[in-house]
């Protein structure tokens, strides 16, 4: 079956919007006094490049099409929705809980998600969790948020 | 001659080598952790030098370095999180030979065509140092200007998905690297008045989220421990077969780092790239690259540690150092008296080749720690997937935290995986992203001072021999793809149509 | 969801509102932001410093190189960083140029100054088969716009040093035209490849490159002859014009460091410029010393913003 619409043709769109924007944007930048070339000019080109290679792709995604086999993979699925939210909630609790509490909750959710079992998820994680921070604190100098058990 | 026993007394001792084996050891241990740098590594060490005679203090950072570095092919190898830049040229190979249980055999090509490369790169040196390092001292913002687009070229034109993608995929990275302050003039682009934004965007966390987090994200529930590994007694198995099959490929990236990497701040980068490239262009069976294919990773891994030993001869012969690493080293150098500088290699010559002979064998080392570490590595595939999606994480989100340690660079991971995932599944390659934004400063750069200095004349970018050379080269791969990409399209169109 | 955030929140602040009384500072690691490239002169004395100041503190100092901008984008985030003590940074030449020139609004009051550690004057250097400063001279007048100069970037003092060269022996600045870089070992890089005529910086900056024999300095831009160059006239002595620009570095916190931890910081600081090591190590990579504790350092920047000022005006690179 065919699609109306190519995905590729769908990304290339994307990309020549973006790129044009980059081009707007980079076009307003304005030159320092007493130089030849700004800020801007650099920018303009990737801009460009960007705008062109974006319709080349959509023209190549129209002329190409999708195989078959390329709609057999679903892009979304439910866990990699649920790896962005952990990874979404573990981002903006952990400077308020911390890295310890934050990551060992964190850990029991993506071993969840992934098929693993209750038990081994709650002896696992905070072992992970703690050794992680052991390692990342003491041994490299990292300050990881301390949070409520700083 | 007789400078050179000297030198050998100087590191053929008790103190010097227990040095570089405890460095060695700790250069591997934080390689092999997703996120942590050589330059970390280094950083760390400086303090302990601090109480060190000065030849087993730069040992301890070479040796550190070199492993540290070497080691950063096991997370890209087992895990798809490649340790440095240059590492993230071959990962796809290395990575997809692991997942067809040949873990041992990626991580023994590396470990050994490393160390191959580094030993060539060192007897190289000690040779051509002076010279090479005169040759780099030529090479002005239009050389580099070239040179970076050409790796950035090659990057994009070898890359799966063909021409389009590829070009797609090396400006989004310009375009990351482009955000934030102006190199050259400080005017704050596309930052929107963000102060996070406006100090630039790591590519460390953009590397960890596009090739980890997005990797995740797609493997899902599949078990790893369903890859049956082999070669369980012998991890190296099969490695040097590979070698000698690949030797012509062997060689050419063992000559190619040791040029490259002698320019200061561009080789160790770019070099892997541009032999990885070559290796797939003059390859019998270039469409089996990026699948698992040994051959772009002996070449791209023996040009990686060649290129890592030439990288020091600016920072030794002319104080120029090219890298952070080498800054440090720098620093420890001067502070133990052993001023870097073109008087290293007159006045104190047993120095210059005492640290070489370090070099040897910090590279030497990596043999019997690379065997145990490959050794080690399958164990990887015994943990259940669960509960390594959970650790590999939790590495994500601290390597990602440590870069500026701040949240923000979890998010900007977070960011690019999604992006990532997205692209992936298009088929475009994640690899020219990332030397975009590695080389997106250094060929802004060198760009605009060339504008300068030629007055704005585009001309001025082959008023030079050397960049005459590289433009051309440049200009004239982009004329033959782009070419190939058109006429390619339309067969495929004609045939389409001839099936209708 | 709610209720747990407020929770968490009000824990977390409690927990901060605990932690400066029952801390003795440092109880942890201090970043030292440095706001130019590995290698380079501030980059290699922030390092010294920074060894010797992890030695009287106790604690570890990272050293982080923020470059770009012209050292905008470093100085910016030691400015924009917590005044906590844990964040310091190395202040430049540059920074009593920014708002000068208008390419940021920052001026050393975005600081705590805690102490002066070193100033240098601008020297001019061509490549070793290259002219003497009165050829090079004639030839700007003859042919303006075909020597190109460096050595850091736009506005800073390398600039400042060569605009003040031209401008003192009457010639317009625009005659040898300014290209912008990331530094003075870039600079350098540029001149001894032969893609530019001059570059201005400091002796320690050059002195790699002036030992390999691949450039030398002409005049320096100070009052009097340097001791790491006593060969090298002065510009008046050479040219007949005075002319004098020092570049130099200090050591600054962010804006509201609270009063024990500056004081802890400047005491510390004081050892640290009077140890030996750091006598010969400056001695050593021919960097000046010029000392000034924490209130010395605050009148000095505030002369020198007034001074550079005035100088940027009368060559025209002030907005």
């Amino acid at each position: 079956m065919r699609q109306s619409f190519p995905m590729d043709s769908a990304l290339g769109v994307v990309f020549a919007l973006g790129g044009a924007a980059i081009l707007q944007q980079a076009l307003a930048m304005q030159t320092l006094p007493g130089m030849n070339v700004g800020p801007g000019l650099f920018p303009s080109i990737v801009g460009a490049g960007m705008a062109i290679m974006g319709v080349a792709l959509t023209i190549q995604g129209w002329i190409v099409r999708d195989t078959p086999e390329d709609e057999a993979q679903p892009l979304v699925t439910w866990f990699a929705l649920g790896i962005v939210a952990a990874l979404v909630v573990v981002t903006l609790v952990m400077p308020y809980l911390g890295f310890l509490v934050a990551g060992t909750l964190f850990a029991v959710v993506v071993v969840l998600l992934s098929g693993g079992k209750w038990l081994s998820a709650v002896i696992f994680s905070p072992i992970a969790a703690a050794s992680i921070y052991f390692t990342f604190t003491a041994l490299m100098r990292v300050p990881l948020p301390r949070g409520i058990l700083g | 001659m007789e400078a050179f026993s000297l030198a050998l007394g100087l590191v053929f001792n008790f103190e010097t080598l227990l040095t570089i084996f405890l460095a060695a050891v700790f250069g591997l241990f934080v390689g092999a952790i997703p996120g942590l740098t050589a330059t970390m590594a280094t950083a760390l060490l400086v303090p302990v030098t601090f109480y060190m005679a000065p030849i087993p203090a730069i040992a301890a950072i070479i040796s550190c370095t070199a492993m540290a570095i070497t080691a950063g092919d096991l997370p890209g190898t087992l895990l798809r999180i490649p340790g440095t830049p240059a590492s993230a040229a071959y990962v796809e190979d290395s990575y997809r030979l692991a997942q067809n249980g040949k873990a041992g055999l990626a991580i023994g090509i590396g470990v050994v065509g490393s160390v191959l490369g580094g030993l060539f790169g060192f007897l190289f040196l000690l040779f051509t140092a002076p010279m090479l390092a005169k040759a780099a001292l030529g090479f002005s913002s239009f050389e580099y200007f070239w040179l970076a687009v050409l790796g950035l070229s090659c990057a994009a034109l070898i890359s799966s998905g063909g021409l389009v993608k590829g070009a797609l995929a090396l400006l989004l990275g310009l375009f990351i690297a482009q955000v934030g302050m102006d190199p050259l003039t400080a005017t704050p682009r596309f930052t929107f008045g963000n102060l996070e934004l406006m100090g630039g965007i790591s590519f460390i966390p953009i590397m960890i989220g596009m090739f980890a987090v997005s990797e995740i994200m797609r493997a899902g529930r599949r078990a790893m421990a369903e890859v049956p590994q082999m070669n369980l007694k012998n991890p190296f198995e099969g490695t040097m077969a590979a070698l000698w099959k690949y030797r012509k490929n062997q060689m050419r990236g063992s000559i190619i780092g040791s040029l490259l990497g002698a320019l200061p701040g561009v080789g160790g980068d770019l070099a892997a790239w541009i032999t990885y490239s070559l290796a797939k262009r003059t390859s019998k069976e270039p469409e089996k690259f990026g699948k698992g294919h040994p051959e772009g990773l002996v070449e791209a891994g023996a040009t990686n540690n060649a290129a890592l030993s030439a990288s020091w001869i600016p920072a030794m012969v002319f104080g120029i150092p090219g890298d952070a690493v080498t800054a440090i080293a720098v620093g420890v150098l001067v502070m133990k008296g052993l001023d870097p500088g073109p008087t290293l290699m007159t006045l104190h010559p047993q120095n210059f080749y005492a640290v070489m002979i370090v070099f040897a064998i910090a590279n030497i080392l990596m043999l019997p720690l690379g065997w145990v570490a490959a050794k080690s590595a399958r164990w990887i595939f015994e943990v259940p997937r669960a509960l390594l999606n959970a650790a590999i994480l939790l590495f994500c989100i601290v390597g990602s935290y440590s870069i500026n340690n701040s949240m923000f660079g979890v998010w900007l991971m977070l960011g690019a995986g999604i992006v990532a995932y997205v692209l992936e599944a298009r088929m475009i390659a994640i690899a020219p992203i990332i030397l975009g934004i590695v080389l997106g400063p250094l060929v802004e750069t060198n760009f605009t001072t060339s504008m300068m200095i030629a007055d704005g004349n585009l001309l001025g970018f082959f008023g030079r021999p050397v960049a005459a050379v590289f433009g051309v080269a440049t200009l004239l791969i982009w004329a033959v793809s782009i070419y190939r990409t058109v006429s390619d399209a339309r067969n495929a169109r004609l045939e389409a149509a001839g099936h209708a | 969801m709610t209720h747990l955030k407020t929770l968490a929140g009000a824990l977390a602040l409690s927990v901060l509102a605990i932690a400066p009384a029952a801390a003795q500072y440092p109880d942890h690691a201090i970043n030292l932001i440095v706001p130019w490239a590995a290698g380079g002169g501030t980059d290699a004395t922030g390092r010294i410093i920074a060894t010797l100041l992890e030695k009287e503190l106790g604690q570890p100092i990272n050293v982080i190189n923020r470059t770009g901008g012209g050292g905008i984008v470093g100085h910016t985030e030691i400015s924009y960083s917590p005044p906590d003590g844990y964040t310091l940074g190395v202040i430049t030449t540059e920074l009593s140029m920014y708002h000068w020139t208008g390419v940021s609004p920052l001026n050393y009051e975005n600081y705590e100054p805690i102490a002066l550690f070193n100033a240098d004057p601008e020297a001019v250097f061509v490549r070793t088969d290259g002219p003497s400063i009165e050829d090079l001279l004639s030839e700007i007048r003859a042919n303006p716009g075909s020597v190109k100069a460096s050595g850091a970037n736009l506005g800073g003092m390398a600039h400042l040093g060569w605009a003040g060269v031209l401008v003192t022996n009457e010639i317009d600045p625009a005659a040898a035209p300014w290209v912008p870089s990331e530094g003075a070992s870039a600079s350098l890089q540029l001149l001894a490849s032969g893609a530019i005529g001059v570059v201005t910086t400091t002796m320690p900056d050059a002195r790699p490159m002036v030992d390999a024999g691949e450039v030398k300095p002409l005049i320096v831009a100070a009052n009097e002859r340097v001791a790491a160059a006593p060969d090298v006239p002065t510009a008046e002595e050479a040219l007949g014009n005075k002319w004098a620009a020092y570049a130099w570095r200090g050591i600054a916190a962010p804006k509201g460091l609270p009063e024990d931890v500056k004081a802890r910081l400047a005491e510390a600081m004081d050892k640290v410029v009077n140890s030996q090591e750091f006598k010969d190590f400056m001695a050593q990579r021919n960097f000046g010393i010029d000392y000034r504790d924490a209130a010395g350092f605050e009148a000095f920047l505030k002369d020198a913003d007034e001074s550079i000022g005035k100088a940027l005006q009368a060559v025209g690179l002030a907005k």
